[in-house]
């Protein structure tokens, strides 16, 4: 054995025997200082964690309550308007237009009468109304009307007027005093979302089996105010021929010439005398 | 290796040998429990202050020789610990670290009471020369009842100059090796070796006379 192993060997005996002396620890109430004192320099984290934990949790609630509320809200008010403005069919969108034959030729002219009181209101109202609007008399239409009523400014005001607006949602009182700002007010927020309305709850199916041409027409004419203002190429068409046969050439020349403005692809029912060449 | 297996048993992979060859889970180091403390982590303090507490309590205590002073000190240190938690680097063991807080403790303590008793923390070429060979055959438990042993033991340590008694401590109390009390005390490693070496041998010279 070497003398270092020697030594390791009595440094072992003096270690055995200083373990052997007594353990003096420090006081339990000293421990419990330091502990203590070692706790209070420290943010609890696990403190913080669940108070922050409690935080998101209750703000998460609060933030799907008001989604929740929102939602329900908005369900609220566009529910009726989609009762109201969704009728059971196409045809039954469109048919009580063609009950008003000359609604479609003075637009600007049914847009005053009908939004006058008010765009929030008149929209609500017109939509309750329509069905005794479409079935009043033609004639009282027809005598209200204003030839000099075109279209073409209709398509231009449209134009500029931008984007239609939300329906249901009326944020301020449109403009009624005159045509003019009648009939962008009536194309751009409340005929547009009939159109929107008709095309979502029209028969899906028959629009899609007929021809294109017809379908675009139909869409077009939705889209411009399908719930009582315009009436139907069809029934337009049949008025031109009624003033041919009349003898009223020019006014169904003037007539026709308005209804290719507007319905530019519509098809004709065919090569006729009451109707100029297309390509004129 | 000895079962012709290709792998070392403590890296079997058979789930049942691993289970009863798998070592003990290490414990956390006192350094990683010192930085989690440091983070935020008031439970590893727990961990490390219940590791320690013992062996630092007796360090100061058997050190300075005044139990409500010892207490005193004892509670400084482990504010020192709190306070400096977020200074705390790994650059030693935190054994080291620990017990280098407590000894400019106890040096400061010792410098305010006027217990001017160790101000020399140079080398001991001033100790008597103890013939250290003459004792190896020296077997205490033959002759001598523990209990007496111990208080001998701890009437010898008292009786020990401070840097050999504090050098002594450090390495049955704080688990440091030489290097670790060198660094700890300030000095030199061999000296703090040649402190050691005079702290065991007087005290088995010490207990040799009493058997």
């Amino acid at each position: 054995m070497s003398e270092a192993d020697m030594n390791e060997k009595d440094d072992g005996e003096i270690s055995r025997i200083y373990a052997a002396t007594p353990r003096d620890e420090p006081s339990a109430a000293m421990d419990e200082a330091i502990l203590a004192s070692a706790h209070n320099a420290t943010p609890d984290k696990r403190a913080v964690h669940a108070n922050s934990f409690h935080w998101t949790r209750l703000a998460g609630i609060a933030a799907t309550l008001v989604i929740a509320a929102s939602l329900a809200v908005l369900m609220q008010d566009e529910q009726p308007d989609i009762a109201v403005l969704a009728p059971p069919s196409r045809d039954a969108a469109i048919a009580p237009m063609a009950k008003v034959p000359n609604e479609a030729l003075q637009p600007a002219e049914t847009a005053q009468q009908s939004m006058a009181p008010g765009r929030g209101d008149s929209r609500t109202r017109d939509r309750t109304d329509r069905p005794e609007r479409n079935s009043g008399p033609v004639q009282s239409d027809q005598q209200q009307a204003q030839p000099e009523a075109s279209p073409s400014r209709a398509d231009t005001t449209m134009a500029a007027g931008g984007a239609p607006e939300r329906r249901a949602f009326p944020v301020a009182p449109a403009p009624a005093s005159s045509p003019a700002s009648a009939e962008p007010a009536l194309q751009s927020s409340g005929v547009a979302a009939a159109g929107v309305a008709a095309r979502q709850y029209s028969g899906a199916t028959a629009e899609r089996s007929r021809p294109q041409s017809a379908e675009s027409t139909t869409r077009n004419l939705a889209d411009a105010g399908a719930s009582r203002s315009i009436e139907s190429p069809q029934a337009w068409l049949a008025r031109i021929e009624a003033l041919r046969k009349q003898g009223r050439i020019r006014e169904a020349d003037d007539s026709f010439a308005e209804f290719r403005k507007r319905y530019p692809d519509f098809p004709l029912p065919g090569p006729g005398p009451s109707f100029p060449n297309p390509d004129r | 290796m000895g079962n012709g297996s290709p792998y070392p048993e403590a890296v079997s992979v058979i789930p049942n040998a691993s289970a009863r060859l798998s070592p003990v889970k290490s414990p956390i180091a006192d350094e990683e429990l010192m930085l989690r403390y440091a983070a935020g982590d008031a439970a590893a303090f727990e961990q490390l202050y219940a590791r320690h507490r013992g062996g630092l309590f007796r360090y100061i205590t058997r050190q300075c020789g005044d139990r409500g002073a010892a207490e005193e000190l004892y509670q400084d240190v482990w504010s020192g610990v709190i306070e400096a938690r977020k200074r705390y680097r790994v650059e030693a063991r935190f054994a080291t670290w620990l017990y280098t807080l407590a000894h400019n403790r106890l040096i400061d303590w010792y410098r305010k009471s006027s217990r001017v008793v160790w101000v020399d923390f140079g080398g001991d070429e001033d100790e008597p020369e103890i013939d250290i060979a003459a004792q190896r055959h020296w077997q205490p438990e033959v002759r001598t009842e523990s209990r007496q042993l111990a208080q001998a033991m701890l009437e010898l340590l008292a009786a020990l100059p401070p840097q050999q008694r504090e050098a002594f401590l450090l390495y049955e109390e704080g688990g440091l090796s030489v290097e670790e009390i060198a660094a700890a005390t300030g000095a030199g490693i061999e000296t703090a070796k040649s402190r050691l070496r005079y702290a065991i041998a007087k005290l088995r010279l010490g207990l040799q006379d009493l058997t």
